[in-house]
């Protein structure tokens, strides 16, 4: 479980941004009743009470890294741009905005006449003190917001409708960042923002938040319960519910339970074990393609260990990528519920994703020939020989998939590998230990890797992860080269679509045919509510995600 | 023995195992693979400095034996440090957690108490009958049960019927509708039922298992011989002369389950979404939030010394034959 939007911990990213992340609204498919209101009179009230399995850890935007935290953020604090349901940047804060030929000014014109939950002027002063103070701190307090600044040199408000960002060179995903970072009440946090600015960590930013989305944070319980009323000062489209009460659930069959008990209207995710089981209680189930994927990971330091130099063979890595089954993965681990997978910018995620990179079809007798080619000769025991030495090798397995996941696909691809002479053993650690034993050493020890991202909708963050300067942060591969981090800086400042579209598939083509990862799934993004409420319209997949207000500005009460 | 130096005896030993249980503690999660900076450097475009930055801001850059030394001087001082996951004060967030838990798993302690030393008295003094058997077994049942299957299998079953499955209150009170002081208390109350009865049920074999075996002993011994000779009705040998004689290894038991409540009950906390430090504390080892975790387990270690050391006290007083 590895990044996505929101960032930190492995753990983070995987619930987070899968929600964040996610899927392809076009594509959703809505099993159940139908939820369209038509042209009916849109019934006002009701408090959605929502389940989710992903603790707040903190209400503080500096400190956050679990998923909801971020979504709360969404909902209770002013974004500049947000995606609508076909994954396109439509006005949130900001009801315009251009950018300048040479692509080093970004000027966003805001709401007028908006306002805080206290009544207090929200205006594009608060933008701009916003992303100064994440500059202004961002190698200390600020440090997990400064991804949204990447060579951001100022943001000045010249009045109360116009934010102007500047940026020492042309930046391809501004959007894309801008949609991440929420807009702070300055009359709030100015006292915090002072000297070293620790006090901007040490804040807990207590409930009732002063908000200015369309809800309004009322009551926090660490891990238990937050609240969330309908804020009367929003700028935007009033939400038609009177607020959201989430809860949060240790495990998802008590989340299931609840759910089926009439204690919950809705669930946040769905495992695919449970889809059958809520679906027979007539709960609407909603299912589409999502950007998550799990992957098998490949060391490809050039000056890993000797014993298993061979790993960085073309032809070895070709073998593996045959010698996986993927869709018994998907029918077997998933319940079928995923396709198979091939880029590490999913196809959910849109025009960013080389419809030219495809998964290798599952062929055994193929895999086998490359290994002879290779020249790693069948040992009498069954298990080929390289350079001298067995193919025998360990796979790093993270916990967090482990229980579900992760082990029904590992004893898939454990048996087909033995069948061309691979024998693999797994071995499980915490998100935190097995990140160790891959950076150990300098990416010169580990052998094989299990686990999966949940990519952000813009593929900057993604294809940073391959790159020399992730190394020992996100860098799990141990790939480093120059000519692919000479791509990503061309990516990241193309001012054009095309042009960057064009650098984005070139990487995916270099990752395709390197195989640091071997792509195995796309696992699908599932919900589910109680049809007493309509028109939760998810966007990329998820309603409760970091990615826009309007599935919860336009959920209603059916009846 | 004096009672004095008794008392000064036990309490020497308490304090050179607490010490050496905070030394314990804080060399025990360092020496754990991964580290705590791992999932906190993990931010978009975060960089090797910022890692190391993390290092240095939370001591990590120092040598373990200054660290250490660091915490002791920190820890004479009441100071438990700053968790490093969520930038507030350990005895703080603890201090809370505390809270949720006691009640819950002083609930399920004392009905498993009550309940153990009932069925145990029942299968002592029926002994052979069928009611001994059912109770015996029963407690053998439960006893034996993994705690997080019946956990959900009292979860699913009685979800149906109403009872909350999930957190301490019901989430939406006193936000959307007020909710009065005495409501709230009832709301509490309902939620604690299934955690409470989880806990309950898997810890009140024991108690019976070990009241049958002390009463059937107790019940051999010549002066309840003498009471039976004397004419006394049943009732009263067993539960005034016999029952309290048996009690006597319960206050050991007792005692150290007692210790165990900080400890909260890790699984029940996190099946039925408890928010109480049982819960906390598997958050942070896998955060390796060393902070978070040398705070939660010296309360662990001091509660569960500290009471056996108030049972040692109490059997000092309960049974002459120590001071003798």
């Amino acid at each position: 479980m590895r990044l996505g939007s929101n960032f930190n911990t492995k753990g983070f990213l995987r619930r987070a941004s899968g929600v964040v992340a996610a899927v392809a609204a076009a594509a959703l498919a809505v099993t159940g009743c139908g939820s369209s209101s038509g042209t009916s009179a849109i019934k006002e009230g009701g408090v959605f009470r929502l389940g989710t399995a992903s603790p707040i850890d903190s209400l503080n935007p500096f400190i956050a890294f679990q998923g909801d935290a971020y979504v709360t953020f969404e909902y209770v604090y002013p974004m500049l741009v947000q995606y609508n349901t076909k994954l396109q940047f439509v006005p949130d804060f900001a009801r315009s905005w251009s950018e300048s030929p040479d692509g080093k000014t970004w000027t966003f014109h805001t709401q007028p006449s908006a306002k805080w939950s206290d009544g207090k002027p929200l205006t594009a002063a608060d933008a701009a003190w916003t992303f100064s103070t994440i500059i202004k701190f961002q190698k200390g307090p600020t440090a997990n917001s400064a991804g949204y600044v990447a060579h951001m040199t100022s943001a000045t408000a010249p009045n109360s409708t116009t934010l102007v960002l500047s940026y020492s060179r042309p930046v391809g995903n501004v959007l894309s960042q801008m949609q991440q970072t929420p807009i702070l009440p300055e009359h709030i946090w100015a006292k915090y923002a002072t000297g070293n600015g620790k006090a901007l960590k040490t804040f807990t930013n207590p409930a009732p938040i002063v908000s200015g989305g369309p809800f309004e944070l009322v009551k926090y319980v660490p891990k238990s319960v937050t609240d969330f009323k309908r804020n009367p000062y929003f700028y935007g489209p009033k939400p038609h519910i009177d607020g959201i009460s989430l809860q949060y659930f240790g495990t998802t069959d008590a989340e299931v339970t609840a759910l089926k008990s009439g204690q919950l209207d809705g669930l946040e995710v769905v495992p695919p074990t449970s889809v059958a089981t809520i679906k027979a209680a007539h709960f609407m189930v909603s299912e589409g393609p999502g950007v998550q994927f799990d992957d098998f990971i490949i060391n490809s330091n050039p000056k890993q260990d000797a014993s298993h130099r061979e790993l960085l063979n073309p032809l070895l890595r070709q073998a593996f990528d045959y010698a996986i089954d993927r869709k018994a993965i998907i029918n077997t681990a998933l319940l079928g519920h995923g396709t198979p997978g091939s880029s590490i910018i999913p196809p959910a995620t849109g025009h960013w994703s080389d419809p030219a990179v495809k998964s290798a079809p599952f062929d055994l007798a193929k895999a086998n020939q490359l290994l002879d080619q290779a020249g790693f000769k069948m040992g009498s025991n069954n298990i080929r020989n390289a350079y001298g030495h067995p193919m025998s090798y360990t796979v790093i397995m993270s916990s967090d998939i482990a229980s579900g996941y992760g082990n029904r696909t590992f004893q898939i691809v454990q048996a087909d590998f033995a069948k061309i002479g691979v024998k693999l053993t797994l071995k499980v650690l915490d998100p935190s230990a097995a990140y160790n034993v891959i950076l150990a050493n300098n990416y010169k020890s580990y052998e094989l890797s299990m686990w999966d991202w949940y990519p952000l909708m813009d593929p900057d963050f993604m294809l940073s992860v391959l790159t020399c300067g992730s190394w020992t942060v996100w860098n799990d591969t141990g790939d480093c080269s120059k000519s692919y981090d000479q791509l990503y800086a061309a990516q990241s400042a193309a001012t054009s679509t095309a042009q960057r579209q064009q650098d984005v598939y070139q990487m995916q083509e270099m990752i395709a045919n390197a195989k640091p990862y071997l792509v195995l799934d796309y696992a699908n993004s599932i919900e589910a509510h109680s049809s007493k409420w309509a028109d939760l319209t998810p966007v990329a997949g998820f309603s409760w995600n970091a990615l826009s207000k309007i599935p919860f500005e336009s959920v209603h009460l059916a009846h | 023995m004096h009672r004095a130096d008794y008392v000064i005896k036990r309490g020497f030993f308490a304090l050179v195992t607490i010490f050496v249980a905070i030394t314990i503690n804080f060399f025990l999660f360092r020496v754990l693979p991964g580290d705590a900076v791992t999932n906190l450097a993990r931010v978009p475009q975060s960089t090797p400095q910022l890692r190391h930055a993390l290092i240095v801001q939370f001591g990590l850059d120092r040598p373990k034996w200054e660290q250490y030394f660091i915490y002791l001087k920190q820890l004479l001082h009441g100071n438990m440090g700053v968790s490093f996951a969520v930038q507030q004060p350990v005895s703080h967030l603890l201090l809370t957690d505390l809270r949720n838990t006691i009640p819950m798993v002083t609930v399920g302690t004392l009905a498993a108490v009550f309940v153990g030393v009932f069925t145990g008295v029942l299968s002592a003094w029926r002994r052979g009958s069928p009611p001994d058997h059912i109770s015996t077994n029963l407690a053998i049942f439960f006893y034996a049960f993994p705690t997080q299957w019946l956990g959900m299998m009292l979860l699913i079953l009685f979800a149906g019927v109403g009872l909350p499955v999930a957190g301490m209150v019901n989430p939406n009170a006193g936000v959307f509708y007020p909710e009065p002081f005495w409501q709230h208390l009832g709301d509490i109350g309902q939620h604690m039922i299934l955690p409470a009865a989880t806990l309950m049920l898997t810890a009140y074999g024991s108690y019976t298992l070990v009241v049958r075996s002390s009463l059937l002993e107790t019940l051999g011994e010549d002066y309840v011989l003498t009471a039976r000779a004397k004419g006394l009705p049943v009732r009263r040998i067993v539960w005034r002369h016999a029952v309290r004689n048996a009690l006597l290894p319960m206050v050991t038991l007792i005692a150290l389950d007692l210790g165990y409540i900080v400890g909260g009950a890790v699984l029940i906390e996190v099946i039925f979404s408890w928010p109480g430090i049982g819960e906390s504390m598997f958050t942070a080892i896998t955060q390796r939030d060393y902070p978070m975790l040398q705070g939660g387990f010296l309360i662990l270690t001091v509660s569960v010394i500290v009471l056996n050391f108030l049972s040692d006290l109490l059997y000092f007083r309960l049974d002459p034959r120590i001071s003798q």
